[in-house]
């Protein structure tokens, strides 16, 4: 039996409908739902390590506790908003790389109150620029917004946002980051007395 | 009627006479001082004026209406209305600056992160979530001067202290020699002389306060808790932080003076420093930064000469930049490096480039050529005739062990201390800054004179082989 001509025509056009439309639309859909996913303080927050960053985060204006509710995510200041290839890019690097330290290392080990001191090289001006856009246009109805960006916007000084900015973002970070250790510790020498006397647990 | 409306002009004009002649006599002044004591009579019923009223100014304890509601949040106001009580001068000096203008108020500087090692809280403050710091470092400034702050990092300035941390002979005479090695008492000199120009690493007590053995200083080296260096309040004194000050040989001559270096002694005996003794107080001091330019003065400062934008050269607070050599050091050699760490730092050519630029406003390249001519030969005469030879000696007597252990008790090594560090920076100072009296009979005067008296130690010691 032949198969008509217009089955073969109408089979041609769902497939270029298919491939020009809905496939892109597919794939997008699928990118953009996947970037949410991966964006949000929940998803960051699923390493463990990243607990006192979001306890913090959550006490600071730009995770919400302002008064009008507006939260910023972990990636709007956390990664590189030059360009979508360079976010793209920032967040495939930065997600490998934590995925492998929280998996391969002991992150208790690691100095994170001195990790702040490099705040520089993990926290992005385009990220707050993203946000921020009206900055530069700021008048002396805010001096501290009109006086204090000005040699930033002009060039004058090698500084980024966080270098006069150091804890934005996170309100009393070192705080966390001292109680997560403590809990851990404590932690730690439980499992080791449990271990030790295994009766004195249960 | 024309008689008429003539005598009524005259009977007018006369009338109008009156008036201002009776104006001039009760003036204000006189008027407002007869009024105070009359009151000051009825009120304490004493015969004279009590001290209360007399005119008091800048005294803002006697002011109690000055509220400010501008600007400001409510918080920073109650700052102000305390201290305007506690501590009028400071309060006096920000309503005054340009701090003061702009709405940068007290917490702008002094409001901290609660985990600053230096965050505290007074009484007013307590159960709130503010947190002040007495010590404002550089790093505060820095917010909205970036570029001044990182200018300075990159100058001389910059380790005013760091460079004094690793000299062991230094720590020496502070601590051994001037202070006896006095266990209680042996930091009086560092606390009252060193740090007061040169700065410490700041240290703080149990409630976070500077100690006293560190603070305060106006030292421009200052290593601040938060790690950062330097103390802009050196030359814009606090709490006016006025650019006219800073312009002023006044804010250099605090640290630059003195036998070791006295560079506003020898400003003084320069033909600029006649020009500004003589009638500075004719001239524009608050320019804006980058326009104080050759007609608001008539004859350049400190300021102008090192850190000044003039002509097409710009304002820099890195004083390195323009110098070629370095004059302070044992032997004067030319500029080389970008770190500040290093006693070198600068780049020597393009300096003096620069140097001469801000020369070029007022003098001809004739002159300003044959200027550094003169300065060049000066410094090099200093380096091979007496820097070179008082080494030399000195290391041959320490080669053959005839050198006291005490370098402070050892006239060769004395003297080979003021060759150096006083004459021999006066001699080369003078020079290169125009102070004639500085580069002849403080400076080479001194140092043939140093250098005759070494050589007959030297002589001595070589033929006899012990020390005298």
């Amino acid at each position: 039996m032949q198969i008509p001509r217009a089955f073969w025509i109408i089979l041609i056009i769902i497939g270029v409908v298919v491939a020009a439309f809905i496939l892109p639309f597919a794939s997008w859909l699928i990118a953009d739902e996947g970037m949410a996913a991966t964006s949000g303080s929940e998803f960051c927050v699923g390493c463990h390590s990243m607990e006192p960053m979001e306890n913090a985060y959550l006490k600071n204006v730009h995770g919400g506790a302002g008064p009008y509710g507006v939260q910023a995510q972990c990636v709007d200041c956390h990664l590189d908003h030059s360009s979508s290839i360079a976010y793209f890019f920032d967040k495939i690097r930065t997600g490998t790389h934590d995925i492998w330290v929280e998996y391969t290392q002991d992150t208790h080990a690691i100095d994170w109150e001195a990790k702040r001191e490099e705040r520089e090289s993990f926290t992005y001006d385009s990220g707050c620029k993203h946000c921020h856009v009206k900055l530069k246009e700021a008048t002396m109805a805010s001096p501290d917004a009109f006086i204090a960006h000005k040699a930033y916007y002009l060039g004058e000084t090698k500084d980024t946002c966080v270098s006069c900015h150091p804890n934005v973002g996170h309100t009393d970070l070192e705080e966390e980051l001292i109680k997560h250790a403590e809990r851990y510790q404590q932690k730690q020498l439980k499992e080791q007395q449990q271990k030790e006397n295994p009766s004195s647990g249960s | 009627m024309k008689r008429i409306a003539w005598v009524i002009v005259v009977v007018i004009i006369f009338a109008l006479v009156l008036m201002l002649a009776g104006c001039t006599v009760s003036a204000p002044g006189t008027q407002a001082t007869a009024q105070t004591t009359e009151s000051s009579q009825t009120e304490s019923g004493d015969s004279s004026a009590t001290p209360e009223a007399e005119p008091n100014i800048g005294d803002m304890s006697t002011i109690n209406t000055m509220v400010i509601d501008r600007g400001i949040t409510e918080l920073g106001r109650t700052c102000i209305d305390c201290h305007k009580d506690e501590t009028p001068g400071i309060i006096n000096d920000w309503k005054l600056s340009r701090h003061g203008h702009v709405g940068v108020s007290c917490l702008d500087c002094h409001e901290t992160d609660k985990n600053s090692p230096t965050a505290t809280q007074h009484e007013s403050l307590e159960g709130t979530d503010t947190y002040i710091s007495v010590l404002v470092p550089p790093s505060t400034c820095s917010r909205c001067h970036p570029a001044e702050a990182e200018q300075f990092n990159e100058s001389g300035h910059f380790r005013a202290y760091r460079q004094i941390i690793p000299k062991d002979s230094l720590h020496a005479l502070v601590f051994k020699h001037e202070g006896q090695e006095n266990s209680e008492f042996g930091n009086a000199t560092n606390e009252t002389g060193c740090m007061q120009c040169h700065g410490t690493e700041i240290q703080l007590d149990e409630d976070n306060r500077p100690t006293s053995s560190t603070w305060p200083n106006s030292g421009i080296g200052n290593i601040y808790p938060d790690g950062s260096t330097g103390s802009c309040s050196t030359c814009h004194t606090r709490h006016r932080f006025d650019i006219g000050e800073s312009r002023k040989p006044a804010a250099c001559a605090s640290c630059h003076l003195g036998p070791d270096h006295p560079d506003i002694e020898i400003y003084n005996n320069s033909k600029h420093g006649q020009i500004y003794n003589a009638e500075a107080d004719e001239w524009n001091w608050d320019s804006a930064p980058d326009a104080w330019e050759p007609g608001d003065y008539r004859a350049p400062t400190c300021a102008t000469c090192h850190m000044s934008g003039i002509g097409e050269l710009k304002t820099t607070h890195n004083v390195s930049e323009r110098l070629y050599w370095n004059l302070w050091a044992k032997r004067s050699e030319v500029r080389n490096s970008p770190d500040p760490m290093s006693p070198l730092t600068g780049d020597g050519p393009a300096g003096r480039e620069k140097m001469k630029q801000v020369c070029s406003s007022c003098h001809s390249e004739l002159h300003t050529d044959s200027f550094f001519e003169q300065g060049d030969r000066a410094v090099q005469l200093y380096n091979v005739a007496y820097y070179d030879p008082a080494l030399e000696m000195l290391n041959d007597l320490k080669e053959k062990g005839l050198l006291k252990e005490n370098p402070w008790s050892d006239e060769f090594q004395i003297l080979y201390y003021y060759l150096w560090h006083h004459q021999g920076r006066r001699a080369r100072q003078g020079a290169m800054m125009g102070g004639p009296d500085y580069a002849h009979w403080h400076g080479f005067f001194e140092l043939q004179q140093d250098l005759y008296k070494m050589k007959d130690i030297y002589q001595k010691r070589i033929e006899t082989g012990e020390i005298e």
